[in-house]
């Protein structure tokens, strides 16, 4: 008898919590992009050239969201992304549980995608913005070559009545890879870390940034298996020298330095390697570095190990009932490794008639102080959003590149000392030899469909 | 598909030429909530509070291409339907914002808040239940 009853206390206890039981929440939103583009060059530029590509801008996203009890403020937050460029294959540049702490005040854990820029956590979803992708002067991975983090972020939002202001700090690491000189040097991210303050009204936002980054990467194992670099050991031929970037690695040895020794010693040569450093002129050093002398050492000279960069950012974007405005501007300065300091910064002017948007862009792109990459460039474009529905906007560009003034076209078979640009051109390294086919100008076309759900 | 994006866009043009009727904002009957402002209605359906008076609310919104959603957002939020879906685009996607609840209909829209205590969302004078209460009425 008490079995039995106890037995049905126990089914009752089975069947009641269901109804009782604090309700889940699951969402599913995505976004998707299909696009095609076209530059007027035989070279590859970012993911196109002169047969047009289908993947540069065409990705898809889907974002999952799901809070075990809708009573309590944790939810855990996946967004994976499938890009052209990437071959499809899956990526998550968000991952992460998000406590939402208090109604101003939130923490996601886990991977999220980096506030370094205005939109850089938008850069995937094209409604928010006009153009087909954000300008690739300063948002483009040539830039900024990491999206996404793991680790944490903090986020103060508080709204007042016509004014809002958000504050946001985030600190993590990551592995990346930088795509330059023809490959891609591999590193990681030991820390990252950064802050970002906005604040504005419905229409306007205004925004400055900080962030560091210290990383390590192994840059002379990773260039001197290039062909080029073996290439230019064997023959140690000046003319191939001299259109490689080790000159210009040799040029800001030399700069800051009075005597050979040094230069040398700036490059990490050993004395021994060049016995008549000791009564040569920079002069000297030159012409036996031009000879070949020093080749194999100064691939050993690359510098090596850790280094330090920081971002530096400070925007504004107007979106009102007829005009689109936004410009920001951008600092990368790097430390301990030899990437340039970079300036940056976009101006973009839109205007709304009912559904169509015509807008007006410039973006540069200034390398400084260049050892072996310069990717100054700057671009004219002229798009036009149309908004098919709420949700779907088709989007048309022409867009106008000019490489900066010490481009590699411009500089022929090499004899100055400036390391002459490559723009964004991802397949032209500096450390390539010069076959003359090279742009200083281009000419990109690109339509793409742009959706969320 | 081609033929119903067709006519939601000119149900939209049509839409956005008339006078419509009032949106009612509506909330369950036994609800904490008597009365709300169009500014905090505004806040709730931006995302940017889920609480009316200190009470908590769940927003529940109507989809996308409804015409009684598209006036709410206009009339309330200020904002054209592209607008809205590009401010939430850029919150859901960039870890701000959890997208608001929806529901498919005006009819399911009553059901859900007969359901749901703490939910507020809006319907059309022909849509009222007695399961409801009205907490504003937008003309």
């Amino acid at each position: 008898m008490s079995i039995k009853k106890s037995l049905a206390a126990g089914a009752l206890a089975l069947a009641l919590p269901m109804p009782a039981m604090a309700a889940t929440d699951f969402k599913i939103n995505g976004f998707a992009n299909a696009g095609f583009a076209w530059v007027d060059s035989d070279e590859t530029y970012l993911f196109s050239d002169k047969d047009g590509s289908f993947n540069e801008s065409s990705f898809m996203g889907l974002q999952m969201r799901f809070a075990p009890n809708v009573d309590v403020p944790i939810s855990f937050v996946t967004q994976l992304i499938a890009r052209g460029r990437d071959d499809w294959n899956l990526e998550a540049d968000w991952a992460y549980v998000n406590w939402q702490a208090t109604e101003d005040f939130s923490i996601n854990v886990g991977r999220v995608k980096l506030p370094v820029f205005l939109i850089s956590e938008a850069y995937d979803v094209g409604v928010t913005y006009p153009w087909i992708a954000p300008p690739e002067e300063i948002y483009g991975f040539a830039n900024v070559p990491f999206s996404a983090m793991t680790g944490f972020s903090l986020d103060y939002n508080h709204f007042f009545d016509e004014t809002w202001i958000n504050a946001k700090f985030f600190m993590g690491r990551d592995n990346m890879s930088i795509p330059t000189m023809g490959t891609t040097i591999p590193g990681e991210i030991t820390r990252m870390y950064g802050a970002a303050f906005s604040f504005g009204t419905e229409s306007l936002e205004l925004r400055a940034s900080v962030s560091s980054v210290d990383f390590s990467m192994n840059i002379a194992d990773a260039i001197s298996g290039l062909p080029i670099a073996q290439a230019g050991q064997a023959e140690a031929g000046a003319a191939i020298m001299e259109s490689t970037a080790l000159l210009s690695l040799l040029n800001a040895a030399t700069a800051g330095n009075t005597t050979a020794q040094d230069s040398l010693a700036t490059l990490g040569i050993e004395q021994a390697a060049y016995p008549a450093a000791e009564s040569a002129t920079i002069g000297d050093l030159r012409e036996a570095y031009l000879a070949g002398q020093f080749n194999q050492s100064l691939f050993a000279a690359i510098p090596n190990g850790i280094g330090e960069a920081e971002f530096y950012s400070a925007g504004m974007r107007y979106d009102g009932d007829r005009v689109f405005f936004m410009t920001e501007a951008a600092r990368r300065s790097v430390r301990g490794l030899p990437f340039p300091d970079s300036t940056t910064g976009f101006v973009t002017l839109g205007y709304r008639f009912n559904k169509m948007m015509p807008h007006l862009t410039y973006s540069v792109h200034e390398s400084e102080d260049s050892i072996l990459v310069n990717q100054s460039q700057a671009s004219a474009i002229l798009g036009l959003r149309y908004d098919i529905e709420p949700w779907a906007a088709l989007k048309f560009e022409a867009q106008y590149t000019e490489l900066g003034d010490d481009n590699i076209r411009d500089h022929g078979p090499l004899t100055g000392s400036a390391l002459p640009s490559t723009g964004l051109f991802n397949e032209l390294p500096a450390l390539d030899t010069f076959t003359g086919d090279v742009p200083d100008e281009l000419i990109k076309l690109q339509v793409a469909y742009t959706m969320v759900f | 598909m081609k033929y119903k994006a067709l006519a939601t866009g000119m149900l939209c043009c049509l839409l956005s030429g008339m006078t419509m009727a009032e949106v009612m904002v509506v909330a369950h009957a036994k609800s904490d909530i008597s009365a709300v402002d169009q500014a905090t209605l505004k806040k709730l359906f931006l995302g940017k509070t889920t609480k009316i008076n200190g009470s908590k609310v769940r927003a529940v919104n109507l989809p996308d291409s409804n015409a009684l959603k598209i006036e709410f957002d206009t009339k309330v939020v200020g904002k054209d339907p592209s607008k809205m879906k590009a401010y939430w685009a850029n919150r859901i996607f960039t870890g701000r914002g959890k997208p608001l609840d929806q529901v498919s209909s005006e009819e399911n829209m009553v059901v859900w808040l007969a359901e749901n205590k703490d939910g507020i969302g809006y319907l059309s004078a022909d849509s009222i239940s007695s399961k409801l209460k009205v907490l504003l009425t937008i003309p």
